[in-house]
């Protein structure tokens, strides 16, 4: 049962970023989690990482 | 493991200060569940209202997403029950770590939410109910207060997605997935269930690539561990 949280949180993750409705894209929230990931891997700060996410989809909409 | 778990009261206290950042995540994405529900015809109260008894935020724009799109009620409430399954195996594993007889572990029970799940897990298979109980009144305390200030200050946020929103969620959840991918089993776990919700996306309802993929991955280590 142990390895039920990380197999449930990866699924979450890539149906949340990578999916719209039933079909798969990658569009500027791909690269706000990517931002996000790389974040929390240097910083471990879960309220800079969800800043980065928010931030850098916002902004990368805003230029695409 | 040898030394004696700390006080109940030390722990909700840790639980609480664990879930403060994940609340305020909270509170930021409840914002724009109102604005998103008033398509649906939910007026404030009933925005807030669905906040403070559903307390699911994939559960509730789900079923938003549904009545906007056109279906019924019917299909709303099917869409949101099958976004929950996961909450199935996650009550499963949980179940033995909780206290009392079954209607008071069934009240217990209703702490869950994804992120006090991941921070309650010990990694050894058990739960800490302490930390469960404290990450989710943090996070309670977030969803609804996001809901009402939705609400308030929902003018301002005419647009969620222009404001990156929407991407709130899947970090939310990265984070949370980060504490647990330290081991090699861990990230073995997480590559398969991502690989498997992917490959079921096109094909399955919403919220059901997320159930098979844990419960498929769970199946795969399982037989790979016993010779």
């Amino acid at each position: 049962m142990l390895l039920l949280g990380p197999a449930l949180l990866a699924a979450l993750v890539v149906t949340q970023t990578f999916t719209d409705g039933q079909e798969l894209t990658v569009g500027p929230e791909a690269g706000g989690v990517a931002a996000s990931g790389v974040v929390m891997w240097r910083t471990g700060s879960v309220v800079a990482t969800i800043a980065t996410a928010a931030v850098v989809t916002a902004a990368l909409r805003a230029l695409g | 493991m040898a030394t004696p778990p700390a006080p109940m009261r030390d722990r909700v206290i840790a639980g609480l200060r664990a879930g403060i950042p994940f609340g305020v995540a909270s509170f930021v994405l409840a914002m724009s569940f109102p604005v998103v529900a008033e398509q649906a015809g939910f007026g404030p109260i009933a925005a807030v209202a669905a906040s403070a008894l559903i307390f699911a935020g994939s559960a509730q724009f789900t079923a938003v997403a549904v009545l906007i799109q056109g279906g019924g009620a019917g299909a709303a409430i099917a869409a949101a029950t099958l976004m929950n399954a996961r909450y199935l195996p996650m009550g499963i594993a949980l179940a033995p770590s909780l206290r009392g007889g079954r209607l008071r572990r069934a009240i217990e029970g209703q702490a869950v939410v994804d992120a006090s799940w991941a921070m309650a897990s010990r990694g050894d298979g058990t739960f800490d109910r302490g930390i469960l109980f404290g990450s989710t009144l943090a996070l309670y305390t977030g969803w609804v207060s996001g809901t009402v200030a939705g609400v308030v200050a929902g003018d301002l946020l005419t647009d969620p997605a222009a404001l990156g929103l929407d991407a709130i969620y899947p970090a939310f959840f990265l984070a949370l997935l980060m504490n647990e991918t330290r081991t090699a089993r861990g990230r073995v776990a997480a590559g398969l269930g991502a690989a498997i919700a992917l490959a079921l996306t096109p094909v399955a309802p919403a919220g059901l690539p997320v159930l098979l993929a844990s419960a498929a991955a769970l199946i795969a280590l399982w037989r790979r561990s016993v010779p």
